[in-house]
């Protein structure tokens, strides 16, 4: 009999997802999700993202593990902080109407302010945005984190390996159906924020 | 042991254990510091001015605390600027990189590589900091 997923009370319920819920990394309702966002942990190990979500600060709504486990650890009608601040979306995709251009090179190239400054003004900017002309935020997204490395020595995340791809897909393709998000949807965290470019690059949902 | 004395305390190399931070492999003691490049990846356009004289990128070392990649990534932001230069100290000579948004990298002689980060360099690496 196939496994019908649903979502009850916030929880994914399912076979294939062990409810791993960390209360201390849930930081408010979310009332609407419009997308989900892939990151990897930069640790080699499930044991280091749970010792981190203890602590009560960054965390992601599912967590996928070396051999492909799945674990829900926060409630997806919750925030969690795991996109952080966000890139300008029209300015990534060249799509920008002329006058908005303008607005985001004068946050960017604002003078007298750290660079650190002007991307936080950015997102401000951006945050303002209503999606999908903007790139997801904590108000309005999933974050399901890969338990991946991160090799200092070569500045990559370890790959998404094989088992994690099909748990990933699985996962992808259970919440856009049951929360209507489209492929275009889901992000990777490298691709939107101020993060290594490559965090989430290996990770493969689409089914052949 | 205010904030700055602690992080120089770490960039002397003394074994510190702290919550975040990664174990701390000695460091060099920068007396033959040199910044060699600077650049941007894609996307860098607006910190393209960023630059650091060699006294600059002292204070900044003097200033950080190395922290583990799962810190680095959920508690800063890797902007697409950097300066690139080298120290060199009895056991060879060392890579670093230091990037806009306050992290850096320092590769020692044998290769390892230490992650670092600054929360009080905000001036330092603002667009005013070239001279």
């Amino acid at each position: 009999m196939a496994d019908e997923a649903q979502i009850k009370d916030g929880k994914l319920i399912s076979s294939r997802v062990a409810d791993r819920i960390q209360s201390g990394i849930e930081k408010g309702s979310l009332t609407t999700v419009h997308a989900l966002v892939v990151h990897q942990t930069g640790a080699a190990t499930s044991a280091s993202s749970f010792s981190s979500y203890q602590a009560g600060q960054n965390g992601a709504h599912f967590l996928v593990d070396t051999d492909g486990s799945i674990f829900q650890t926060a409630r997806v009608d919750q925030k969690c902080w795991h996109v952080g601040k966000i890139r300008a979306k029209c300015q990534e995709m060249k799509a920008c109407a002329p006058d908005e251009l303008k607005s985001i090179n004068a946050i960017l190239f604002k003078r007298g302010e750290s660079y650190a400054v002007r991307i936080k003004n950015l997102h401000e900017h951006e945050s303002d945005k209503s999606y999908p002309d903007r790139y997801p935020t904590n108000e309005d997204s999933l974050g399901i984190e890969i338990v991946s490395a991160f090799n200092e020595r070569t500045d990559t995340y370890d790959a998404v390996n094989k088992s994690q791809n099909d748990s990933l897909a699985w996962l992808i393709g259970t919440l856009e159906r049951l929360l209507a998000i489209g492929d275009a949807d889901v992000y990777t965290h490298g691709s939107i924020g101020y993060k290594q470019k490559s965090e989430g690059s290996t990770a493969n949902w689409k089914r052949p | 042991m205010s904030g700055a004395h602690l992080a120089f305390a770490t960039f002397l190399g003394v074994a510190l254990s702290l919550p975040g931070c990664a174990a701390t492999p000695a460091r060099p003691t920068f007396d033959d510091l040199q910044v060699i490049a600077r650049g941007q990846d894609s996307g860098g356009e607006f910190c393209s001015d960023f630059a650091l004289t060699v006294a600059q990128a002292r204070t900044f070392f003097a200033k950080s605390a190395a922290v583990d990649a799962m810190t680095l990534h959920d508690r800063y932001d890797l902007l697409p600027c950097w300066v690139r230069g080298t120290a060199r100290d009895a056991r060879g000579l060392w890579r670093w990189e230091i990037r806009a948004g306050g992290t850096a990298r320092l590769e020692s002689p044998a290769g390892d590589v230490t992650l670092l980060a600054c929360d009080a360099c905000d001036e330092l690496l603002g667009g005013r900091a070239r001279r």
